[in-house]
């Protein structure tokens, strides 16, 4: 590495601001002051941007394939997650959402920090051009089948609440149940376009390889399994009526195995 | 001269004595103008609403400008209604300043925290500034009391949770939906308590509904008179209201509930499960309290909107005791800044003053030849340049904003401390 490479203490510092603003997220809960939200949201912001220039300086100077190792890995899922969740908010009231989504982050980001040293030996099958192209879509895609998957939890959560008259506290701040189940199917679309292009480009690299697009073996067939599942579960949704709670539950089935497949993929 | 303010409000005088103060606005003009008349106030200012009616004055003759009110205002009422002493409250400088803040921030409104006074206030002061009844004072006291006003209602939480029937139901819909005026809202029965939901949709900005009602031949004046479009369909075709729309609202008075499980849930499979939200405020009850437990129906009835307006009521009785102290705080800060501007405004006149004496007898003892009417002139000069040069100083300390700055800079710059 080259000395301009940033070193791991610069990611431990990410962490940290990433812990701060949850801590803000916390703060803003338990004391009830609105204007902490806002604070909160921007220290978010900048976290991002000093996370988005660390690894785009680490990417230029590694001297080894990105993303063929589990810190590259988690840390473009951690990335993603903080990126989608700045976008919603944009958007959407969905500002409060960073009290269940900033953990996700720092806990990727932390999984990151601890698998380094292990994996940091370049193979030479990830120095294929399909391999960057395949690995970047698969982690931004499960990054954000993994924030549906909490917009998700999020609505069910809401709707409880709800239903059962709850009020008051930073939870009235999440967008309506109309907004989150648009959040939840918005971001499903996306990932599921971009794990679409993650299988294709696996085919790619795996024919490149191996000389065969699909392999009998764990992965690839965990991967096209969730595929399939999505490709008919967005498909039936509508002419179904498998709206909120119900649907979300039903795609609790895909999002399980994204997780089995990230964690498979990181040899987790 | 100082401030002097006299009332009546909710809390003193009934619905029925309040609406003879209400004034039209050229009896408005016309009251102010007494007011005003033979110096009795220097400047004046009325605040109308349907809660209160108070006269903000500047005036030296308390006494003569609480005559003329009540002059005013006692033909209008009978002998046995007119009871002066209990209706009507009043008073005067830092009290007046005090219970002005109080006004602005919805400390003294029935319902504490609508934010409803402070436009009222804000154009009860342009009244008075567009027909130049407020001056100086006046002007100062209005817009540090809207500054206060809307201070108090940024640092707390006073306004933010709502306490009326038909606003919590909005709220409660708002929950569900992002936006109201996109969605198919339907009202079920007239009287009063659809009327009050009526315009706080309105509001909300929702400019169309489907009315359902007993009788169709009575559409109500409301709908015109808030400008909104509505379809009417009769009681019996309830049923094809419930399989388009997204919110209903019930307030008819029935005997048996018009939606049942059943229907409901028939109506929910057509609807492919699009959200329905149903707000009963019936009593008897207008929907099974079953139907609230159907996927992706939210029933709220009249006992949950009342949980709802006692715990936000509690919650804005917390955040008024804050604002209370605020308040008391900001009038304080007030009350100091115009006494040190005023003290400032005395001191200045007084150094340049006795800087002018000094110089013009410096100046004659050396002239011992100038004849009278020289001499007068020379003081006349000075006299002038003087208030010449206090003109700008002065007006500075008399603006509103960064009095208490100026008025620092101002006594360093002259050294008003060091004496």
């Amino acid at each position: 590495m080259s000395e301009n490479i940033p070193v791991m203490s610069h990611f431990v510092v990410i962490f940290g601001c990433y812990l701060v603003a949850f801590f803000l997220f916390c703060l803003r809960l338990i004391t009830g002051h609105s204007s902490l939200s806002l604070i909160a949201l921007r220290w978010t912001l900048i976290s991002f941007f000093g996370h988005l220039f660390l690894l785009s300086f680490y990417f230029q100077g590694k001297g080894y394939p990105f993303l063929s190792n589990s810190f590259d890995f988690l840390q473009v899922m951690s990335l993603t997650i903080v990126l989608v969740y700045l976008v919603f908010s944009h958007f959407y009231r969905f500002y409060a959402a960073g009290l269940f989504l900033l953990p996700l982050t720092l806990v990727f980001s932390s999984m990151s920090l601890t698998k380094i040293i292990a994996s940091t030996t370049p193979g030479h099958f990830f120095e294929n051009p399909w391999a960057f192209i395949h690995l970047l879509f698969v982690s931004i895609g499960i990054a954000i089948f993994i924030v549906s998957f909490i917009t998700g939890l999020l609505f069910i959560f809401q709707e409880i609440r709800i239903k059962k008259n709850i009020f008051g506290g930073f939870l009235d701040r999440l967008p309506s149940l109309e907004s989150l189940d648009q959040i939840y199917y918005k971001s499903l679309y996306l990932g599921f376009v971009l794990f679409t292009v993650g299988i294709i480009t696996g085919g790619g690299w795996s024919k490149s390889e191996t000389g065969h697009y699909l392999q009998i073996t764990l992965k690839p067939m965990l991967a096209l399994g969730i595929w399939i599942f999505f490709a008919i579960f967005l498909n039936l949704r509508k002419p179904l009526g498998l709206k909120g709670a119900r649907g979300i539950l039903l795609s609790a089935i895909g999002f399980l195995g994204a997780i089995l497949l990230a964690s498979i993929s990181n040899g987790l | 001269m100082g401030y002097f303010l006299i009332g009546a409000n909710y809390k003193t005088t009934p619905i029925h004595l309040r609406e003879k103060f209400a004034l039209s606005h050229d009896d408005s003009i016309r009251f102010l103008n007494i007011l005003l008349r033979d110096g009795a106030a220097e400047e004046g200012m009325l605040l109308s609403t349907c809660n209160r009616f108070e006269v903000y004055t500047i005036t030296q003759h308390v006494q003569e400008v609480t005559h003329k009110i009540k002059n005013y205002f006692s033909p209008l009422m009978s002998e046995d209604e007119f009871d002066w002493n209990k209706m009507i409250y009043s008073y005067q400088d830092d009290k007046a300043i005090l219970h002005a803040f109080r006004v602005v921030s919805s400390l003294d409104s029935l319902v504490i925290g609508e934010n409803q006074i402070l436009s009222q206030f804000k154009q009860a002061y342009e009244f008075a500034l567009a027909h130049k009844m407020s001056g100086n004072k006046l002007n100062h006291l209005a817009t540090r009391a809207l500054y206060v006003g809307k201070k108090i209602r940024t640092e707390t939480d006073i306004s933010k949770k709502p306490v009326s029937i038909g606003s919590i139901a909005l709220e409660l819909a708002g929950r569900i939906f992002e936006n109201l005026n996109q969605k198919e809202v339907a009202l079920i029965g007239g009287g009063k308590v659809s009327e009050l939901v009526l315009h706080s949709l309105k509001n909300k900005g929702v400019d169309h509904l489907t009315w359902v009602n007993r009788s169709l031949n009575k559409a109500s004046k409301l709908f015109v008179d808030l400008k909104m479009d509505y379809k009417t369909y009769a009681l019996d075709q309830l049923v094809s209201v419930l399989q388009k729309s997204d919110l209903l609202i019930f307030s008819l008075s029935v005997d048996h509930p018009l939606l049942t499980y059943d229907v409901v849930s028939k109506i929910m499979d057509q609807r492919k499960n699009s959200p329905l939200i149903l707000i009963d405020l019936g009593i008897p009850r207008n929907v099974e309290e079953s139907v609230g437990t159907l996927s992706h129906v939210y029933l709220y009835n009249i006992d949950h909107l009342d949980g709802i307006a006692k715990q936000n009521g509690k919650e804005r009785g917390e955040w008024a005791k804050k604002a209370e102290t605020l308040v008391s705080q900001l009038a304080l800060e007030y009350m100091q800044e115009m006494g040190k501007g005023r003290d400032t405004i005395q001191a200045l006149h007084l150094k340049l003053e006795n800087l002018r004496k000094k110089e013009v007898e410096k100046t004659l003892k050396k002239l011992p030849q100038l004849d009278k009417e020289t001499q007068s002139a020379l003081e006349k000069c000075t006299q002038s340049l003087v208030q010449k040069i206090l003109h700008e100083p002065i007006l500075m300390l008399k603006k509103e904003q960064n009095r208490l700055e100026h008025t620092d800079i101002l006594r360093k710059f002259f050294k008003l401390d060091e004496e």
